[in-house]
C-alpha cells in the first residue's frame, strides 16, 4: 500500500487527500489553514489520513504562499538591471492610474524595486535579434560594487531580449560573483511588451529567497522532499528543484489546481463548455473550460501587477462564505473584506460577530440539520441572525429578505466574474455548465446559475477539496510561450524547425530539472495566430514539421468559429507556445458503494423567498442512488459541504458527481405578455 | 427614506449586470476592430443611458468619453425627436455640437425597446485613427475652422432594420483615410451596440421591466444624493478661479476661467469669463465643460460613488456663446478635447483650492502629450504612429505626486517601445522618468516623463499637439508649480524647442525629445 497525497492551501481551510492507487482507496482531511509551519501540518495531515509517512509515494503540494507574498509586498530586495534609458520602466508601467474618480489616492502600486537599486547597462538588441551593442564586461564589473549590499537578489532584463538573450547571460555570469539568486527575463518571459517582461521577472527573483525557505523547510517533513511536487500556474506540477528558479510560476498554484480538476470533471463526463467555480472562504475563483482543458491566459493580474506568463485563465473575486456584507454610503456590499479562518463567520462560534455571507446561508436554514452528520465546524443558527439584526434594522427589513438578498447580490458578482472569463474565451456563459466546487461553491450554485441563465450544475464528487484532487489528477508539465512575429511567407517549414528547436531546447533543460524520470515526455505547439492589425490572437495546433497550408486552414477555420469571418489577408504568427508534459497515474478513486435508495433524513425548513419558511427534505449524498430524483426544496448534506437545491431546481445522481437542473419557468410567456403593461407603469411613474 | 431591502440589492443586482454589458461591448470592439489606438492603447468607450439619455453605466474606461457620451444621446433625442428612433436603427455621429467633442471620436448608438418604448442605449464612442481632413490622424494642427479637421457627421441611421445602410457607410468610408480599417473599427462599434442591445433586454426580461426602470432611477437618485451631500460640504459662497491655455504665437496664453457659486446642495459653474474662441483647434464644446463638470464632482466623491448621468442635476453650467468654450459650430476643436478639457478641470480646482484643499490635489501635467510620426512604406502606404506621454500629478495633503502618469479626464496607456521599434522605423532612445521636475512642496509633486525617439527613416512628417509649455502646472497651499511640459528637435546636434502647436518634416536620425511636465507640491517646502 503507498499512497499519494493532495494538498491545497485555502485561505480559511487546507484540504488533504490521499489515494491508493492500486485499490482507488480514498482518504480525505480538511484543516484549518492556520500558522506558517507547512511541514508540521502537512505531518498532522499524514497522521489524522492514518498513514505511515513510509507508505507516502508522493505529495503535490498546492500553495497561496507565493501569491500572499506578492499582495502582502513581502519582498526580497532586488537589484534590477536595465538596458541603458530603461532604468525606470517599472516606476513607468504602462503610465495610467488604476482608478478613474479619486484625487487623492496613490495612482499605482510602488515599484517592486527601490530607485536606487536600478542600475543601466550600455547596450542593445534590435527586435529582430541582433545584437547591435555588445556588452561592456569591464563596465559591468565596475558596476557589481556600485550594487547595495541590501539587494539579495538581482534582475536583469533588456530591450528585446526575447528575441536574443546574449547580453542577458553575460551580465549574469558577471553577476554571478556578487548574487547567488539571479533571474533572467529571457528566462522567465520571453515576451515583447518591455515592462510586463520586466516586472515579471523582477517578481521571480524577489520570490527566490522566500521559496527556497519554504523548500528547505519542507525537509523538515517527516517524508522525504524527493516526494514532494509543487502545483503551478499553468496546471501541472513541477519539482522543488525547478520551483526554487521559477517561483513565480506558482503565483496561482491553488486556483490553477480547482480549474484543472474541473476540467477533468468535464472531461469524464464529456462536457463542452464548463465554467470552474470554487467558492472559499474569501474569494470565489471562475475557469473557463473548453473541450475538457482549462482555458490558459498568457497574462494574469495580481492586484494590479502584470504576471506574463502562461496561467490558466482564473478571475477570482473577493467573494466567498466569509466575505462581509457591508451597508455604507447607500450601497449594499459583499466583500472583499472577509472573515477568513479566524474570527470567521458569527455562525462558527469563532468569536466573529460580522454578518457574511455564510451566515446569510445559516440564517435562511440552507445548512440542513442532521444528528447523524459530523461536520468540521457546528453552525449556530441564533449566532448567524444576531449577526444580521442590525443591518436588517437599519434597512428596516426581515432577516431573511436582508440574508436572501446578500446570496443574491454575491451571486451576481460571482456571475460577472464568470462573464468575464467567458467574454474572453469568446464563449455564452449560458451555454456552459457550471461545476460548482470549493466549500461554499454548492451551498450558493444554483443562484449563481439563476443569476447568468444557465440550466445545468454539476457538484463534483469531493466538491469540497477538488482543489486537492486536482493536485493528484496533474502531470509534470513544463509550458512557456515565446514571442516569434513571422509572417505567414516566413513561416518556412524550415524557418520553423529552426525557432521551435530553439524554444524546445530551452525548454528541455528546465524539464529536465523536473525529474520526471523516465516517464515519456510529450511536446506539443500551439501558434498564437492572427491577420494583420488584430490584437487578439487564434491558437492553433501545430504540429512539426510544419505545414503552412494545414495551419492555414486550422486557422481559418478557428477564425471563423470566433469571429464569424475568415479573411484572404495572410496570417502572422505571434508567439509560440510550447509544452512538455510527462504521465502521472492521474486520479482514479474507486466507486463509492451506494446504499439503497430512500435514505431520505428527517425534513427541516428552509427560506427561499425572503419570507416564507418551506419544508425542505434532506438527504446524504452518499446514500444518493443513481436513479433517485431529488425535487426542490431540498439539501443534501456529507461531511464537508452542503448543496442546495431551491425549489426550481431537481437533482440526480451521475456517476460519483451530482447533476442539479433548473427546470424552464412555467410563466415565461406570460410574463412576455406583461411586460408591455410594466413599461406603461414605468412610463406613467415618470 | 430607504425603500425596502429587497429593491435595494435589486438595484446592486441590475448594476453589476449592466456593467458586465458595458464590458463585454468594449470588449466586442477591442477584439475585432482593427485599428493599433483601439486594440493596444484603449482609445474607446462603452456605456448605456437611461430611455432618456441619462449615463446609467460604463466600462471602466476614460473619463472624458463617458462624460460626453451623456451628452451625445441627449443631442440625438433633442435633435431627430424620440418619434424617429425606431428598433433595429443604428445611429452614428461625431458632430461637436450634437455629440460633445471632436471629430476623431465616433459615436455609434442603439435604443433599446421595450414593449415599443425606447428603454435604454447601448453607445459605443471609438477614437478612428484618421476622419479625413488636411492632415493624416487628423490632428490638422494648423486647421482654421472644422471642415479643415475632417468629416462631420451628423446624427444619421448607419443601420435600419438591421441592415447597413449602403450608401452612407460608402460616403464615409469614402472620406477617411486607411478604408479597410475604418471599416473595421465602424463594424466593431455596430457589434458591440448591437451586443449590448441583446444583453440589456436580457436584463429586462429577467426582472421585468418596472424593476428595471426602479433599478435606473433608484441609481440616478443615489448618485445626486451622493452629489448634493459632496457640494452641501463645501461652504456656501462664490469661487472664482483661472488657467492658462499656451494659445498661439499671434493669441499668447488664453484664459479658462470659472465663478462657481455654492449655496445648500447645488451650485453653478459659470465659465463666462473665459476667453474668446481661437481660429485654432484648441477650442472646446459645452459638452466638454459638462464631462470636466461632471468629473470633478465624481473625483471628490470618490469610489463608492455610482458613476452616473445624475451627478449633474444639482449642477447648472454657463458658459459664453463665442467663447473658447463655447464656439460657434464652424471653429476647430480637435486638441481642446484633452487640453482645453483639463484647463477646466484645473480652473475648478483653482477657484476651490481656498475652501477644501485638503481634499484636492495640486495641478499635474494635463496635457495629452501627443506626438503623431507617419510616413510612407515600402509599399506607398502610410503608416501612422500615435503615442501620448502621461507627466507627474500634483501632490495632496497626505502624499506626493505620482510620477509618469495620468491625471484627470485621460487615461491612455502608452506603447511598448518593443512595439514600437518593431511596428515603425523609429528607435526609442530613452524611456526615464524626468527626475526633479516635480514642484517642491512639504509633499512634492510627481515627475514627468522623458522620451527620447530617433528617426530611422529618411521623410517622416510629425506632429506635437501638447500644452502646459507656457503655463507650468501650480502648487497648492504654498507648493511650488511642476517643470514646464517641453518636445523638442534635436538635428545635427542642435536642440530647438518646438511650440505647443507644431508640423514639419523630420530627417533620418533626427531626435524628437519629449519632457513632459511635472505636478505641483503640496504645502511650503
Amino acid at each position: 500500500m503507498t499512497w499519494r497525497l493532495g494538498v491545497d492551501t485555502g485561505g480559511t481551510f487546507t484540504d488533504v487527500i490521499a489515494l491508493e492507487d492500486d485499490t482507488g482507496e480514498c482518504r480525505v482531511t480538511k484543516l484549518w489553514s492556520d500558522g506558517d509551519d507547512i511541514a508540521g501540518m502537512i505531518d498532522a495531515a499524514i497522521a489524522a489520513l492514518g498513514i505511515a509517512p513510509a507508505r507516502v509515494a508522493s505529495i503535490t503540494y498546492g500553495t497561496t504562499k507565493i501569491t500572499n507574498a506578492i499582495v502582502e509586498n513581502k519582498l526580497a530586495c532586488v537589484a534590477f538591471i536595465a538596458t541603458h534609458g530603461f532604468k525606470d520602466i517599472l516606476r513607468i508601467a504602462r503610465q495610467k492610474r488604476d482608478f478613474l474618480y479619486n484625487l487623492t489616492a496613490p495612482h499605482r502600486a510602488p515599484p517592486p524595486v527601490l530607485e536606487r537599486n536600478c542600475f543601466e547597462v550600455d547596450e542593445r538588441c534590435s527586435h529582430a535579434g541582433t545584437i547591435v551593442k555588445a556588452v561592456d564586461e569591464a563596465a559591468v564589473a565596475a558596476l557589481v560594487h556600485e550594487i547595495s549590499p541590501e539587494c539579495e537578489v538581482a534582475a536583469i532584463s533588456f530591450l528585446h531580449a526575447y528575441a536574443n538573450g546574449a547580453n542577458e547571460k553575460i551580465v549574469a555570469a558577471i553577476l554571478g560573483r556578487r548574487f547567488s539568486h539571479i533571474s533572467m527575463s529571457h528566462e522567465v518571459s520571453p515576451e515583447a511588451r518591455e515592462y510586463e517582461r520586466s516586472i515579471t521577472t523582477v517578481l521571480n527573483a524577489a520570490m527566490l529567497p522566500l521559496i527556497r525557505g519554504l523548500v528547505a523547510s519542507l525537509e523538515r517533513m517527516s517524508v522525504p522532499t524527493s516526494r514532494l511536487w509543487f502545483f503551478h500556474s499553468a496546471g501541472g506540477l513541477i519539482s522543488p528543484e525547478l520551483a526554487a528558479r521559477r517561483p513565480l510560476a506558482l503565483a496561482m498554484s491553488g486556483p490553477a489546481a480547482g480549474a484543472l480538476a474541473a476540467a477533468t470533471v468535464a472531461r469524464d463526463l464529456g462536457i463542452s463548455h464548463a465554467v470552474g467555480v470554487d467558492m472559499g472562504g474569501t474569494t470565489t475563483d471562475c475557469s473557463l473550460i473548453v473541450a475538457g482543458q482549462a482555458a490558459l491566459a498568457a497574462e494574469i493580474r495580481i492586484g494590479s501587477v502584470p504576471i506574463r506568463q502562461p496561467t490558466i485563465a482564473v478571475q477570482s473575486i473577493g467573494a466567498g462564505g466569509g466575505s462581509v456584507v457591508g451597508y455604507s454610503h447607500g450601497r449594499l456590499t459583499v466583500g472583499p473584506e472577509s472573515m477568513g479562518a479566524r474570527p470567521g463567520p458569527a455562525c462558527y462560534l469563532r468569536g466573529g460577530t460580522t454578518p457574511t455571507l455564510t451566515d446569510a446561508a445559516a440564517v435562511l436554514g440552507f445548512f440542513g440539520e442532521a444528528a447523524d452528520l459530523t461536520r468540521p465546524v457546528a453552525v449556530d443558527i441564533a449566532a448567524a441572525r444576531q449577526a444580521f439584526a442590525d443591518l436588517a434594522e437599519a434597512l428596516r427589513t426581515p432577516v431573511e429578505a436582508v440574508a436572501l438578498g446578500t446570496i443574491k447580490l454575491a451571486s451576481s458578482s460571482a456571475s460577472r466574474a464568470i462573464k468575464t472569463v467567458t467574454m474572453s474565451g469568446g464563449v455564452d456563459a449560458r451555454s456552459c455548465v457550471l461545476i460548482a466546487f470549493g466549500g461554499a461553491g454548492p451551498m450558493f450554485a444554483a443562484f449563481i446559475a439563476q443569476e447568468i441563465g444557465l440550466r445545468d450544475i454539476i457538484v463534483p464528487d469531493r466538491s469540497s477539496g477538488l482543489s486537492a484532487v486536482g493536485c493528484l489528477a496533474a502531470d509534470p508539465l513544463m509550458t512557456r510561450q515565446w514571442t516569434v512575429r513571422l509572417g505567414m511567407e516566413a513561416a518556412t517549414s524550415d524557418a520553423m524547425a529552426q525557432i521551435a528547436g530553439e524554444c524546445l531546447s530551452s525548454l528541455r533543460w528546465d524539464f529536465d530539472l523536473i525529474g520526471a524520470g523516465a516517464a515519456p515526455a510529450e511536446e506539443s505547439f500551439v501558434g498564437l495566430l492572427r491577420y494583420p492589425g488584430q490584437s487578439y490572437e487564434i491558437e492553433v495546433p501545430i504540429e512539426l514539421p510544419f505545414s503552412s497550408d494545414r495551419v492555414t486552414a486550422d486557422f481559418q477555420r478557428l477564425h471563423d468559429a470566433a469571429y464569424g469571418f475568415t479573411s484572404s489577408d495572410p496570417w502572422e504568427l505571434v508567439a509560440l507556445r510550447i509544452s512538455i508534459k510527462a504521465r502521472s497515474p492521474g486520479f482514479a478513486a474507486a466507486a463509492k458503494s451506494i446504499a439503497a435508495c430512500g435514505a431520505e433524513l428527517p425534513p427541516t425548513r428552509a427560506c427561499f423567498d425572503g419570507s416564507n419558511w418551506a419544508e425542505t427534505k434532506q438527504y446524504r449524498r452518499e446514500r444518493l442512488s443513481e436513479d433517485a430524483i431529488v425535487v426542490g426544496p431540498a439539501i443534501i448534506l456529507d461531511e464537508t459541504s452542503t448543496i442546495v437545491v431551491p425549489p426550481e431546481f431537481t437533482a440526480v445522481a451521475q456517476g460519483p458527481h451530482l447533476r442539479l437542473r433548473r427546470l424552464p419557468a412555467e410563466s415565461e410567456p406570460a410574463e412576455m405578455a406583461t411586460r408591455e403593461r410594466r413599461l406603461e407603469h414605468v412610463a406613467a411613474g415618470e | 427614506m430607504l425603500p425596502p431591502a429587497n429593491d435595494v440589492f435589486l438595484t446592486e443586482v441590475i448594476r453589476n449586470g449592466l456593467a458586465s454589458v458595458a464590458e463585454e461591448m468594449t470588449l466586442t470592439v477591442q477584439r475585432s476592430a482593427r485599428s493599433p489606438a483601439l486594440r493596444e492603447a484603449g482609445d474607446l468607450s462603452s456605456a448605456i443611458t437611461d430611455g432618456d439619455g441619462n449615463l446609467i453605466a460604463q466600462g471602466r474606461d476614460l473619463p472624458i468619453h463617458l462624460g460626453v457620451m451623456a451628452s451625445a444621446v441627449k443631442a440625438l433625442i433633442g435633435r431627430v425627436g424620440k418619434a424617429s428612433l425606431l428598433p433595429g436603427d443604428v445611429w452614428i455621429v461625431n458632430l461637436p455640437q450634437a455629440s460633445g467633442n471632436h471629430l476623431p471620436d465616433v459615436k455609434v448608438m442603439r435604443p433599446v425597446f421595450c414593449g415599443g418604448e425606447v428603454a435604454a442605449f447601448a453607445i459605443s464612442l471609438a477614437h478612428w485613427a484618421d476622419i479625413g481632413g488636411g492632415s493624416p490622424g487628423s490632428y490638422n494642427i494648423a486647421a482654421t475652422d472644422l471642415w479643415q479637421e475632417g468629416l462631420q457627421i451628423p446624427p444619421i441611421r448607419i443601420m435600419r432594420q438591421d441592415t447597413i445602410v449602403a450608401d452612407v457607410l460608402s460616403l464615409i468610408i469614402a472620406n477617411v483615410r486607411g478604408a479597410e480599417e475604418r471599416q473595421g473599427d465602424l463594424f466593431a462599434q455596430i457589434a458591440a451596440v448591437r451586443t449590448g442591445e441583446r444583453r440589456i433586454i436580457e436584463i429586462i426580461d429577467r426582472f421585468g421591466a418596472a424593476n428595471f426602470g426602479a433599478a435606473m432611477r433608484d441609481m440616478l437618485d443615489l448618485s445626486e444624493r451622493q452629489i448634493r451631500s459632496v457640494i452641501e460640504a463645501i461652504p456656501d459662497g462664490t469661487y472664482s478661479g483661472e488657467d492658462y491655455l499656451d494659445g498661439t504665437a499671434e493669441t499668447g496664453p488664453v484664459r479658462i476661467a470659472v465663478d462657481i457659486t455654492i449655496n445648500g446642495g447645488e451650485a453653478v459653474f459659470d465659465f463666462s469669463r473665459s476667453d474668446n474662441a481661437l481660429a485654432a483647434p484648441v477650442n472646446t464644446t459645452p459638452s466638454v465643460v459638462a464631462a470636466g463638470v461632471d468629473y470633478f464632482l465624481k473625483a471628490i466623491a470618490g469610489e463608492r460613488l455610482y458613476p452616473t448621468g445624475a451627478a449633474l442635476r444639482p449642477v447648472r453650467i454657463v458658459t459664453r456663446a463665442g467663447s473658447v468654450l463655447d464656439p460657434a459650430s464652424s471653429e476647430p476643436v480637435v486638441a481642446g478635447n484633452h487640453e482645453t478639457s483639463n484647463r477646466v478641470v484645473d480652473a475648478i480646482m483653482n477657484a476651490m483650492s481656498p475652501a477644501i484643499a485638503e481634499q484636492l490635489c495640486a495641478g499635474g501635467c494635463g496635457s495629452a502629450g501627443l506626438t503623431i510620426f507617419s510616413g510612407r512604406g515600402p509599399r506607398g502606404n502610410w503608416w501612422t504612429f500615435y503615442e501620448t506621454h502621461g507627466g507627474g500629478s500634483g501632490a495632496t495633503a497626505e502624499r506626493p505626486g505620482n510620477s509618469a502618469t495620468r491625471i484627470h479626464l485621460g487615461n491612455m496607456m502608452n506603447t511598448p517601445a518593443e512595439f514600437i521599434e518593431a511596428e515603425y522605423p523609429i528607435e526609442v532612445v530613452r524611456s526615464a522618468v524626468r527626475g526633479e521636475s516635480g514642484g517642491a512642496g512639504r509633499n512634492r509633486g510627481g515627475d514627468g516623463l522623458i522620451r527620447e525617439y530617433r528617426v530611422l527613416a529618411d521623410e517622416v512628417r510629425f506632429t506635437a499637439t501638447f500644452e502646459r509649455r507656457l503655463t507650468a502646472p501650480r502648487g497648492l497651499a504654498g507648493g511650488e508649480a511642476g517643470l514646464p511640459f517641453r518636445i523638442s528637435l534635436v538635428r545635427d546636434g542642435a536642440c530647438t524647442e518646438l511650440p505647443s502647436l507644431w508640423h514639419g518634416s523630420l530627417k533620418r536620425d533626427d531626435v524628437i525629445l519629449v519632457e513632459s511636465a511635472g505636478g505641483g507640491g503640496y504645502g511650503a517646502a
